[in-house]
């Protein structure tokens, strides 16, 4: 089987997008990583992250029923209804951070095993 | 022994081809990593995903080359695993209705397209356990997907493998569980691919960093459920007042992580019906 990172793919289709003039913005993560997968899978390629990014992605988050309870605190809040947050300030902080620190660390210097084959 | 990866709890690290999740004491709230540690939290997780790796390894092979051959500074806190193709699909089953899952479906009457009945409330019990699966996005934050929107991504015998695995471990988890006093309200699991092809079950499994464990006792539907282990943090936390929520956070006070301790090894004393064994 070959596998190449979702992930990774739809970076590197913005880059490709940037460097023909275009502004591509992540506006539907769910719609991208579907596409990525079936283009992958149209391609014979399977779609998987390798595992120490996988973990360093995991890892850097909190815990998942707080992050869980975090967000969907915060999407109730935007439409002003409530979900129990036990504490913390919304998802926004968290998020915020994820994307730019992380995609712009990703953008600078690609993966170096994004595809390969087991 | 490579050091990769410094995370919020958990530390990685390459030794050859296997990998070495570590597990600390740490804990987190308004997701700032505290100050003060929690004696003996790793260990009683990484434990306890242990006795149930074991115990549903009939359900799924897991990636636990082993527990013992660590470094000793690790001892009990870590774990060999072996390296896999992760499958781009956070795999959740919710028993009940709490955090995303509720505020889907106070939305939506649905929970990643799973439509579930009227008049459910925070914390209900579903008519069944659910397969709710996420994105997982190395950036931004993790999506719902549908399990159509999983076929798409990973194909369908794939996506019928993971939702059959997920709910069969979680309810053979919840169950055993329920008769010990503890609801595990829902999970998050994580897969990779084995060089043959086949799913095998990684990072941790069943544990609270992973799940909602609530005390069955105090189980009332229609309000926030208490966490049976990591409330007390919760509820010293949300008592200050001079903490702006950014890092670093304060102390936590002594009295609380005794408590806190003693909640850890009651989850895993209640659900293994073994002594915890400091060491």
């Amino acid at each position: 089987m070959q596998f190449y990172d979702p992930n990774t793919l739809i970076a590197e289709v913005q880059e490709l997008l940037r460097s023909y003039g275009l502004n591509p913005q992540l506006i539907d993560s769910q719609l991208a990583q579907t596409g990525a997968g079936m283009m992958l899978r149209g391609l014979n390629a399977f779609p998987a992250i390798d595992p120490v990014d996988a973990y360093m992605s995991t890892l850097g988050k909190e815990p998942w029923p707080d992050a869980d309870d975090r967000r969907a605190a915060r999407i109730a809040a935007r439409s002003g209804d409530t979900v129990s947050e036990p504490e913390g300030r919304g998802a926004a902080w968290t998020e915020e951070r994820g994307t730019s620190d992380e995609e712009r660390r990703r953008l600078k210097a690609p993966r170096k095993r994004a595809g390969y084959t087991a | 022994m490579k050091h990769l990866h410094s995370g919020k709890i958990r530390d990685l690290y390459a030794d050859g081809e296997d990998l070495i999740l570590v597990a600390s004491d740490k804990v987190s709230v308004y997701d700032v990593v505290l100050p003060t540690l929690i004696p003996g939290k790793g260990k009683i997780l990484t434990q306890l995903s242990l006795w149930w790796f074991e115990r549903l390894a009939d359900v799924v092979p897991n990636h636990v080359i082993s527990a013992t051959d660590v470094p000793p500074e690790w001892a009990s806190r870590a774990i060999r695993c072996r390296r896999l193709d992760m499958i781009p699909v956070e795999c959740i089953a919710r028993g009940y209705l709490a955090g995303l899952g509720l505020g889907s479906y106070r939305a939506t009457g649905t929970v990643s397209g799973v439509p579930l009945p009227e008049g459910l409330a925070e914390g209900s019990k579903l008519p069944e356990p659910i397969f709710t699966p996420t994105t997982k996005a190395t950036t931004g934050h993790d999506e719902f997907l549908s399990f159509e929107d999983v076929v798409s991504q990973v194909g369908a015998e794939t996506a019928a493998e993971l939702r059959r695995i997920t709910l069969e471990v979680y309810r053979r988890g919840a169950d055993l569980a329920a008769g010990r006093g503890v609801i595990i309200a829902d999970t998050k699991l994580e897969f990779g691919h084995a060089p043959d092809g086949s799913i095998v079950l990684a990072d941790e499994v069943l544990t609270s960093d992973s799940s909602r464990f609530w005390a069955a006792e105090d189980w009332h539907p229609g309000r926030p459920q208490r966490y049976l282990d990591k409330q007390f943090v919760r509820d010293w936390s949300s008592t200050i007042t001079n903490w702006d929520r950014t890092p670093p956070g304060p102390p936590i006070p002594e009295h609380v992580v005794n408590a806190t301790r003693a909640r850890y090894v009651e989850v895993y004393e209640r659900i293994t019906r073994a002594t915890w064994q400091e060491g």
